[in-house]
């Protein structure tokens, strides 16, 4: 298989023709996708508790972390 | 052009048999390398690629929250491969690289505009980009570290591949064969 401009061609009609808003729910409900709710410098977080566990490690308080959450 | 490959598929003896009086069954989920499909060990990173086959069935033999293996017997299974050129996607060449990027940028592209961002690895978008029809794919090959008994014994985390395998997603269209060439018996 090859980049060509047919193949091109039917990966952008396909992108043109759907909704983002359709894609990313066939994305997460069809094919397990998971939505990044928070970001961290260069790491990723899918849930709060992602982002909590290793913030807390470091952290006086939970409530300071989920502050910070919050504020994220 | 049609492409014609010869590859080997490793599992228990029982399965082994069903998939020799039947067909092959899809392994399906989120963690499949390429995707939902038939996979084989192919010629590439490695050229004795029943003996991968091989290592692979014994390993996942062994349930390690029970710690017991699952079955005592395994068996290789010899299969040749065919699909059209443009149904198969190469992720061991440049142009296949090339088209699984195209295929990234513009679903980013898309996804970010509602300012959403989502994780998700080779394997899932490849899932949707063929039962959407997106792309024309039938079979995708690919480089890959895989974890055999020694590896998970010595927790060994290599960053180089060390096998290369394809996934075979309408086996009943593109397997023109299948034999059991090997059986043998695994020992704790």
């Amino acid at each position: 298989m090859k980049l060509t401009n047919e193949l091109k061609n039917r990966i952008d009609t396909y992108f043109d023709n759907i909704s983002a808003e359709e894609l990313f729910e066939i994305s997460v409900k069809k094919y397990n996708f998971s939505e990044i709710m928070f970001e961290l410098q260069n790491e990723s977080f899918k849930t709060v508790v992602d982002f909590v566990r290793p913030v807390a490690r470091t952290s006086d308080s939970y409530r300071e972390v989920f502050d910070l959450a919050l504020a994220a | 052009m049609v492409i014609s490959i010869e590859g080997h598929h490793g599992t228990s003896f029982a399965s082994a048999k069903l998939i020799q009086g039947d067909d092959y069954k899809l392994s399906k989920g989120d963690d499949e390398w390429l995707g939902d499909g038939v996979y084989f060990f192919v010629e590439g990173i490695k050229s004795n690629t029943a003996d991968l086959a091989e290592k692979w069935a014994i390993v996942q033999a062994w349930n390690n929250k029970s710690k017991t293996l699952q079955y005592q017997q395994f068996a290789i299974l010899k299969s040749v491969i065919e699909v059209e050129e443009e149904n198969f996607l190469d992720l061991t060449t440049e142009n296949g690289v090339e088209v699984l990027e195209y295929l990234v940028d513009k679903y980013i592209d898309k996804i970010k505009s509602i300012g959403k961002k989502l994780d998700f690895h080779d394997g899932m978008l490849l899932n949707l980009a063929r039962r959407e029809n997106v792309i024309p794919i039938e079979i995708v090959k690919g480089n890959f570290y895989i974890k055999f008994t020694k590896e998970r014994i010595h927790r060994i985390n290599l960053r180089t591949n060390n096998c290369t395998i394809c996934t075979v997603c309408n086996p009943e269209k593109n397997i023109v064969s299948k034999e059991i060439i090997n059986i043998g018996d695994i020992a704790i």
